[in-house]
């Protein structure tokens, strides 16, 4: 079953230092000339665009990160009126498939009012559509659902005590958010953050309705277009893909040490 | 002065879902002097953690005032009141180094920096916390965090401390041995100290005075001895010692011209016991009503032989045995009633043998069954 897994990236790598001669005479055979100009050619090809797929990402990320830990610490900690029913609404919006609401929400963004030229009836303008705000708000509302329900509930299964102690010791709510619940939710919080970045870099629907200035371009819409414009060789393709999942693996990397980090904080001395 | 008074007290948690609402404290009355240490003790449920909880600001007060000094605190946050609190699960921020723990409180308090320092410093020596100050509450053991939760409770010296069951996750040595220090904490510290338990070992041991609740209401108030020697009424008697106070069902009657404690109203078979000269004056106008009779278990002899029985003397059977090395605890079975009686480890009582026993009625006492309360003179 592994292979099943392990194969395509084994043919990606292949694929991206193999001329399109060799790749048709022997797929499986080793090259005979590692092409590394492959890759010169596909970062030149697709550098800005990974580095707006990562901007986007990232700072969707932090700020969802924040927010749904906010949210999440509101809904746990802080009785108001139609609370449940809120936090009901949010778990629908998990259920919705999001092609169902494509549409909807392309329209949305294209008339919200006052934005991008539009009138107070989104008439007259491009509204979002364009900008790099049609990318970060999608992705920080749309993210924060899973983020707020995860915090929520880690939250909720604190001992009631830490928030007592912390009252007497003097902490004000938000003191209690930023002191003790934050640090305690981070774990959460990474594995949300990680997660989400991951579905956001990957994302390709949404940009591909909502962008099409080539300075906008995320790394997904930039990659799918490399064979349009170069037909002959798919070598540089392949290291397109390769290279741009280098921001991916640094994530991973970075996160899962974080996330390993907090999770047996406190149990090794010093 | 740091006197906490509670005056006609109570707390109603409201109906939540299926729950109906729940009065869990019900009108107490209650004075705790100028660094006294009060022990709130019941049995689990009784309100006691809810009354503790709305000294320290936790939960709303639905009636009545609570005062710490001369100052009406009831709408007072937390954190205003000069208060400290200890919690059963310790509730230390897992997340902190215990120097962290004990300097959070004085940091949200804006002290300076050496005066924290040397605050925790002072706590952590007191407590025999100074190698452990960088750790993280994980990396300790029951018992030192049940110290740093004290030590973060004495770093802002507050006037008023409230425990909160602190012993009961801890294994009954450390019990025992952090029972003492808590003891001598609240010596050298000369503060107030409310402390709650369901324990009455710790009760008896720790209190300058003990309060017994049940069921969201006061049932005494005295030092440890009064309560023991002369309890109030038939639930402070059968709460407080171990085992408990045996208490016998049954009617004053007339035997010749005596007065005598007739078992289970002469029905069944129910022994006598003959009351002395002030049992006597006590039951003198009930005679043929309902009465309760108590007796400790350390107040009823055996008798070594039937033979030299005097004719006070009680039959009874023996049940069983428990042998706790420095004493032993003696079931016995008499008309309808289970005795227990501490006797010296050397008595040796099989089951199911007849025995005679004595009662020592000069230490015995009489309550009644309606109110509940001891017959007193
Ligand atoms: N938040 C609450 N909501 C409803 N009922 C509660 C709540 N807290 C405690 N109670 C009830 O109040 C009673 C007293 O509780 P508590 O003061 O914790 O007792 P104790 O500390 O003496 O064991 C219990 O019957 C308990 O079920
Ligand atoms: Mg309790």
């Amino acid at each position: 079953m592994a292979m099943i897994t392990i194969a395509p990236f084994l043919m990606t790598i292949l694929l991206s230092v193999k001329s399109s001669d060799e790749v048709i005479h022997d797929f499986w055979a080793p090259p005979e000339e590692i092409r590394w100009d492959f890759f010169a050619q596909a970062l030149g090809f697709i550098q800005h665009s990974i580095f707006n797929s990562a901007i986007t990402a990232s700072v969707s990320v932090i700020l969802l990160a924040f927010l749904s830990s906010l949210s999440g610490y509101v809904f746990a900690r802080i009785q108001f009126p139609g609370k449940e029913l809120i936090y009901l609404l949010i778990l629908a919006l998990m259920m919705v498939p999001g092609i169902l609401t494509l549409i909807p929400m392309f329209l949305w963004y294209k008339q919200f009012p006052f934005v991008g030229g539009n009138d107070w009836l989104g008439q007259g303008g491009h509204g979002f559509l364009n900008t790099p705000w049609v990318l970060l708000v999608h992705y920080i509302a749309g993210g924060q659902v899973l983020g707020i329900i995860l915090c929520r509930t880690y939250i909720e299964n604190l001992p009631q005590s830490l928030f007592d102690s912390a009252r007497i010791d003097g902490a004000s709510e938000l003191q209690i958010y930023r002191s003790i619940a934050l640090p305690l939710c981070l774990p959460v919080i990474a594995t949300v953050s990680i997660l989400s970045f991951v579905g956001i870099y990957n994302d390709y629907m949404w940009p591909l309705i909502t962008i099409d200035a080539p300075n906008l371009q995320t790394f997904t819409l930039r990659v799918t277009q490399y064979s349009s414009e170069h037909a002959q060789e798919h070598g540089p393709e392949f290291a397109s893909y390769i290279i741009g999942s280098i921001p991916l693996i640094i994530v991973f990397a970075f996160g899962m040490k974080y996330y390993v980090n907090g999770i047996t904080k406190g149990s090794i001395k010093g | 002065m740091s006197e906490v008074t509670l005056s006609n007290l109570s707390k109603t948690y409201p109906a939540a879902g299926k729950n109906p609402a729940f009065q869990a404290v019900k009108g107490i009355d209650l004075q705790i002097r100028d660094r006294e240490f009060m022990v709130l003790v019941g049995p689990s449920g009784c309100g006691k953690s809810t009354t503790l909880r709305m000294i320290a600001g936790l939960e709303e007060i639905t009636d009545g005032t609570i005062a710490i000094g001369e100052t009406v605190v009831n709408n007072t946050l937390p954190k205003d009141r000069d208060i400290a609190m200890v919690f059963q699960n310790y509730a230390l921020y897992p997340h902190m180094t215990v120097y962290d723990n004990m300097a959070f409180g004085l940091k949200l308090r804006k002290y300076k920096k050496d005066e924290i320092k040397a605050r925790v410093g002072e706590a952590a020596s007191m407590l025999g916390l100074q190698d452990m100050l960088d750790r993280k509450p994980k990396a300790l053991s029951g018992g030192q965090r049940q110290r740093v939760a004290v030590g973060r409770a004495i770093v802002r010296k507050p006037k008023v401390f409230l425990f909160d069951e602190p012993l009961s996750n801890l294994d009954a040595k450390m019990r025992v041995s952090t029972r003492a220090e808590i003891s001598k904490l609240h010596k050298s510290l000369d503060a107030t100290m409310i402390y709650v338990t369901h324990d009455q070992v710790e009760a008896m041991t720790m209190g300058d005075r003990i309060c017994i609740m049940n069921a969201g209401e006061i049932m005494q108030v005295d030092t440890p001895l009064a309560v023991y020697n002369e309890p109030a009424n038939l639930f402070v008697a059968g709460f407080i010692g171990s085992p408990p106070m045996n208490l016998l069902y049954g009617t004053v009657a007339k035997s010749g011209d005596q007065l005598v404690f007739q078992e289970n109203d002469g029905q069944t078979a129910g022994i006598q016991v003959p009351l002395d000269a002030r049992l006597s004056r006590l039951a003198q106008k009930r005679i043929g009503s309902e009465i309760v009779f108590g007796i400790r278990p350390e107040h009823i002899k055996m008798l070594s032989s039937p033979q030299a029985a005097p004719a006070a003397s009680i039959p009874a059977i023996v049940d069983n045995s428990e042998p706790m090395g420095s004493e032993t605890f003696l079931y016995l079975l008499t008309g309808s009633h289970k005795l227990v009686a501490r006797i010296p480890p050397t008595g040796r009582f099989e089951p199911d043998t007849a025995t005679q026993l004595a009662f020592e009625t000069e230490k015995a006492h009489l309550f009644d069954p309606q109110s509940q309360e001891r017959i007193t003179e």
